[in-house]
């Protein structure tokens, strides 16, 4: 008996090691491999500087430059949710989200900030034809749009504020939904839905007779904002010359964006189609970083976010 | 021998209390030593205190838990005239039985995209696909059931007229309790799976919020400490019903039948 029960104690404490070597473990995984520097984007037109600093190698040649041995490797992540947890888990450096989601992510404790804008963009809420207000919306239909917290939602917030005098008043109508499933949610299903979105989505779905334009992302936040921006935690910035290098290659992409839009279109030909591209000339790429002030004060009315961050505290230097 | 059973089931708890003390032990060590940032790894008592004091967890399980009950309920009577239409016509049994090959390695989540299409993203969409998850563990088992009672009452059934009424109650619905039980069971673990799944990757809802759909919401305002908490809650909300209810009827009801292996 006692015999069995010694055998049960070592097990127990042998399991309870291993257990605790599993996690040390899971933590120092990633040690030996060569340095890499790890960029993320999204999905969209708003990101286009960034398929010209791929091209161009803008990023390889200031690394170069700088004498750094840094392999660049680029990731597509869906989200920025994603975005936030690779950088938690060091699987990213720089990172390019929506004002919202990364003053979320500051709120909670995340050492990151703005290194720069990167570009404004035409949104909107596309409804059914014959719709003139978010008032009309029926119990049964649904608001399509990537995530909660995300700069669709907190626009459709501020918009239902304006209008109704509730910011909260259609999310129990939400339904989280990628971009390109929202656009084939709206063409097979168009009379029930509603899609917060933005080109080349937006300008897909308006093509359709039965779908308008409900109201822009600029009626909802009362003027021009950024809409993308190019971020990074402390532990980036402290290496001066990686953050150097950065910037420098994404103020180049900026430039060649605005310095040469045919050959910019060529190359973005690579990976969006024609009809994707036709909403390029309404995009505006800058580094310029507008309406900062106006979503924290909004997302700490409505308490998503709790702190009153300043705007120092937002953007490196 | 039944003091021997008991004293060893009260070992076989005992160790797996101290399990568990152990991997919150180490859970609260690892926590504590801030070796990961606060946002990936909370304290267990933050956890716990989030739980208690955010009673919408408490809803948003409510909510998911009584669509797979709906869900149930309609597939229990589904299956029933399912059943009933298999026994009066074979070519019945025969389709039963062919879509029940053909649609149950179907997971629920796999097919979403297509009820999509074909329902829109309306209520009926997640009602369809948990009826698609509950309907065919409930199918199988109360078919094997079925053809096990016909066996065995065969000729019992044949050598005394017994009236269809008594026929019904005393031979098939008594005699399929457990089975129904089981079936039940494994419906409910397939449909409860299947609507968090669907909830967390299309936040598709009614009114009201489910607990994939909390999950979901709170991973993207970066509340990880809610998100742990509804994992917590589904985990008990598990164990309640799968280990408490079901299994409790079942051992009662193993009793009351005499059937030892359910």
């Amino acid at each position: 008996m006692n015999f069995k029960y010694s055998i049960r104690r070592k097990a127990i404490w042998i399991v309870g090691l291993l257990m605790i070597l599993l996690i040390i473990g899971v933590g120092c995984s990633r040690s030996d491999q060569k340095q890499q520097v790890i960029l993320a984007d999204q999905f969209g037109l708003a990101y286009a500087p960034l398929e010209i600093m791929r091209h161009e190698g803008y990023l390889e040649r200031e690394i170069a430059d700088a004498n750094l041995d840094l392999e660049v490797v680029w990731k597509k992540l869906p989200n920025t949710a994603a975005m936030r947890e690779a950088m938690l888990a060091n699987e990213l450096d720089f990172g390019f989200v929506g004002i919202p989601p990364f003053l979320i992510g500051k709120d909670k404790g995340m050492d990151w900030r703005i290194v720069m804008g990167l570009s404004q963009s035409p949104l909107g809420l596309v409804a059914p034809q014959g719709m003139t207000s978010l008032s009309e919306m029926r119990p049964d239909q649904r608001i399509l749009l990537p995530q909660p917290g995300s700069i669709q939602h907190i626009l459709l917030s501020m918009y239902a504020e304006k209008t109704i005098g509730d910011a909260k008043a259609f999310d129990s109508q939400l339904v989280s939904m990628s971009h390109p499933d929202g656009q084939t949610a709206m063409m097979n299903d168009n009379s029930e839905n509603l899609h917060f979105t933005s080109p080349p989505y937006l300008n897909n779905e308006l093509k359709q007779s039965d779908l308008e334009l409900l109201v822009d992302g600029e009626t909802c936040f009362g003027g021009p904002f950024t809409f993308i921006v190019g971020i990074c935690p402390e532990r980036v910035y402290e290496n001066t010359a990686l953050y150097t290098a950065f910037s420098n290659a994404l103020s180049k992409s900026i430039d060649f964006m605005n310095a040469s839009p045919e050959l910019a279109y060529q190359i973005l030909l690579e990976n969006y189609t024609e009809a994707d591209l036709e909403a390029l000339p309404e995009m505006i790429y800058t580094s310029d970083i507008k309406g900062l002030d106006q979503f924290v004060t909004f997302m700490h009315q409505q308490e998503l976010i709790e702190s009153d961050l300043d705007e120092e505290a937002l953007i490196w230097h | 021998m039944a003091l021997n059973t008991g004293t060893k089931k009260g070992g076989q708890i005992k160790i797996k209390i101290l399990l568990l003390l152990l991997i919150c032990l180490i859970w609260e060590m690892v926590a504590r030593s801030h070796l990961y940032p606060e946002a990936l790894f909370p304290t267990i008592e933050a956890i716990f205190i989030n739980l208690i004091h955010n009673d919408s967890v408490f809803t948003a399980i409510f909510f998911s838990l009584f669509q797979a009950v709906m869900a149930l309920c309609a597939s229990t009577v589904c299956v029933l005239g399912m059943l009933v239409l298999s026994k009066r016509f074979t070519i019945c049994h025969e389709l039963f039985d062919l879509l029940y090959t053909l649609l149950s390695p179907i997971p629920s989540v796999a097919i979403l995209p297509l009820v999509i299409l074909w329902f829109g993203l309306s209520p009926n969409a997640i009602f369809f696909l948990m009826l698609h998850a509950t309907i065919w563990p409930l199918w199988i088992q109360l078919e094997l059931c079925q053809k096990r009672l016909t066996s065995q009452f065969y000729e019992l059934e044949n050598a005394y007229p017994i009236p269809l009424s008594k026929r019904l109650y005393k031979i098939y619905f008594l005699g399929s309790v457990p089975d129904l039980i089981v079936g039940l069971q494994n419906g409910f673990n397939r449909g409860w799976r299947a609507i968090i799944s669907i909830e967390m990757i299309f936040g598709l809802v009614g009114t009201h919020m489910g607990i994939g759909w909390f999950i979901y919401e709170k991973r993207m305002l970066m509340d990880t400490v809610s998100v742990y908490g509804g994992i917590l809650g589904i985990m008990l909300c598990g164990i309640l019903i799968d280990q408490l209810l079901f299994n409790t009827l079942k051992k009662h009801l193993s009793v009351r039948w005499g059937i030892d292996k359910l």
